[in-house]
């Protein structure tokens, strides 16, 4: 497995070398950051797994570096953790209102500093493998072509793109788009295509011929929506409904099926094999996505009876209460809260409920 | 420092946890990371960690001494003790001390017009005012530093001239303010201690310090101190 990689944001040299060394003896790769801007510009290269930064920096501090890189859909789901002098609670509130997900207080236990990495990586990584295997399900089970494309290149088909077009995954990397259609299709879609690929215009679809497997041309009607930006261009999802199908139910599956890519981390790697790889639960996504892959996490980590006093807890009731409610003894709503605390690393109750709520796994 | 007002001391000690807070996380830090691997470190590894934690000793010294000296000027406790040296022993003493950023480099010029010349005042007082204006002087540039002493009419006068990012002008009345920064080195370290211990120490040993600076071009540095006669 690939070592996971950790950017250290921090403007004091010393202090950053020496996280550095801690992560590496700890199976991690770090990267060094010293200064707010050069953190900004690393999130986007290095892609991190995890960014540790300071808070008091000049001139951008932590707080502008965390609401920068929160506001781009490349970085916005890297886990933060902020390292801090400032002890005070209305600091940390402060960044918890941001969304920050742990504070380190200096000086700091290395183990505290590891696990706190260990547990926001895990959450991080359970969350993306939820995110992919909705997406993959979706994408395998559907009888329509979908695929990634830059308006030019292809890089991620489903099997039924391959299906339609009769070409394997080498041959498609050799094409580009345009060679699907004849020129005069062509010519009706380009414009389209390289306005939706410039950011000038949202979605489209069309009615286009396509050169099948079994050499004929077909008609299809093209839906083609931007996802991603990378690198400073946009990826295009495109997919392709046969036009004698309901174009309704291909309509809404296109909509699932963007909502579900918007909210995935995509990127490329060298030889161009493109591969779906973060997905989180963003307050601007789906509503309905987001709800079902928030209670799939709370499903996967507590137990029933956990969340219902979890549900209660949260609803600011003490313990006697939530044990008459659910017809339990006071030491059983204990004993479940204990558990919650060690499943979520938390040291008390309330961190328990800024934990769920951060998460979005009670709803109040 | 100033402690006549609540906002003054608690910006006092605000300061004060702050630069002692980044030290002693590096220096846990690094203990830790010892103490976990009994020692067991990869040998450039733990030759950096020692490093690190010695460093991060020196610069919690180094930061409480400056406090110290601040306090003990704040009650006028501080007093010269003059003596007779030449002036070839200060520049030795204050080129060859360990622990200031231009230790070892080449880029400290010194007009060796001074030689063999002997004045009267207080050496160690002195000292500190020239590690402090030279560690500026040194950190804000990237180029030469020219020094040049001369005696003249019983008074000893220093100049030292960098050519590096300047004092912005409206920020030139707050320099001597103990933790002031300037708002274009912000994002250099520092504690912003060395000019106020400069201007202490300077005014004990019956002197002036006079700073002239163009932002971006450069800052000069005069002192002139009035010799004691032994």
């Amino acid at each position: 497995m690939n070592a996971k990689k950790i950017l250290i944001i921090e403007d004091d040299l010393a202090l950053s070398k020496t996280l550095k060394n801690v992560l590496s003896l700890n199976d991690y790769q770090a990267d060094i950051a010293s200064t707010g801007a050069e953190g900004i510009q690393k999130a986007y290269e290095y892609c991190p797994d995890l960014i540790l930064c300071d808070i008091n920096m000049k001139p951008i501090d932590g707080y502008q570096v965390y609401n920068i890189l929160k506001d781009s859909s490349l970085t916005s789901r890297i886990p933060f953790i902020f390292i801090t002098g400032r002890s005070q609670l209305n600091d940390i509130r402060f960044g918890l209102e941001l969304g920050v997900d742990d504070y380190i207080v200096k000086p700091f236990e290395n183990e505290d500093l590891l696990k706190s990495i260990k547990v926001r990586i895990e959450k991080y990584e359970k969350l993306v493998n939820i995110g992919k295997n909705d997406y993959k399900t979706l994408l395998n089970l559907s009888p329509n072509g979908v695929f990634v494309f830059d308006g030019e290149t292809i890089y991620e088909t489903n099997q039924a793109f391959m299906e339609i077009t009769g070409l394997n995954e080498s041959e498609i990397k050799k094409i580009t788009f345009d060679q699907l259609v004849s020129p005069k299709q062509y010519k009706k879609i380009e414009g389209k295509i390289m306005k939706c690929a410039n950011g000038l215009s949202g979605n489209f679809q069309e009615e286009i011929q396509i050169r099948t497997a079994s050499g004929t041309k077909e008609k299809y009607i093209l839906h083609v929506s931007p996802s991603q930006k990378h690198n400073g261009f946009t990826l295009l999802i495109g997919l392709l409904a046969h036009a004698e199908q309901s174009t309704d139910s291909a309509q809404l599956e296109y909509e699932k099926l963007v909502n579900i890519l918007e909210e995935e981390k995509v990127y490329i790697s060298g030889n161009l094999a493109h591969k779906l790889h973060k997905a989180f639960d963003s307050p601007n996504g789906g509503m309905q996505q987001q709800g079902g892959t928030s209670t799939m996490l709370a499903k996967s980590v507590f137990s029933k009876r956990e969340q219902e006093v979890l549900n209660l807890s949260c609803k600011g009731l003490p313990i006697k209460i939530i044990a008459d409610q659910l017809s339990i003894s006071d030491r059983t709503v204990e004993k479940h809260r204990a558990s919650l605390m060690e499943k979520t690393n938390a040291k008390n109750i309330v961190e328990v409920i800024i934990y769920a709520l951060k998460n979005d796994l009670v709803e109040i | 420092m100033d402690y006549s007002s609540d906002q003054n001391i608690s910006q006092i000690i605000s300061s004060l946890s702050h630069e002692l807070r980044t030290p002693l996380t590096i220096l846990s830090s690094n203990l830790q990371l010892l103490k976990s691997n009994n020692l067991n470190l990869e040998a450039t590894v733990r030759a950096e960690t020692f490093q690190l934690c010695e460093e991060a000793l020196n610069s919690v010294t180094k930061f409480l001494d400056g406090i110290h000296f601040l306090n003990l000027a704040n009650k006028q406790e501080l007093r010269a003790q003059p003596e007779v040296f030449e002036l070839d022993q200060l520049v030795h003493n204050v080129l060859n001390k360990r622990n200031t950023s231009f230790y070892g480099s080449d880029r400290i010029q010194v007009d060796p017009g001074f030689k063999q010349k002997q004045v009267c005042t207080d050496q160690e007082l002195l000292t500190k005012v020239l590690i402090h204006i030279l560690d500026n002087a040194y950190k804000f540039s990237a180029k030469e530093v020219f020094v040049k002493m001369t005696v003249e009419n019983q008074h000893l006068i220093i100049e030292v001239e960098d050519q590096g990012v300047g004092i912005p002008a409206d920020e030139m009345s707050l320099i001597f303010m103990p933790f002031y920064r300037c708002e274009n080195v912000k994002m250099l370290s520092g504690t912003g201690l060395g000019l106020s211990i400069a201007h202490k120490a300077i005014k004990c040993l019956n002197g002036e310090i006079e700073i002239t600076s163009a932002i971006k071009k450069g800052t000069k540095v005069k002192l002139k101190i009035l010799l004691d006669e032994c």
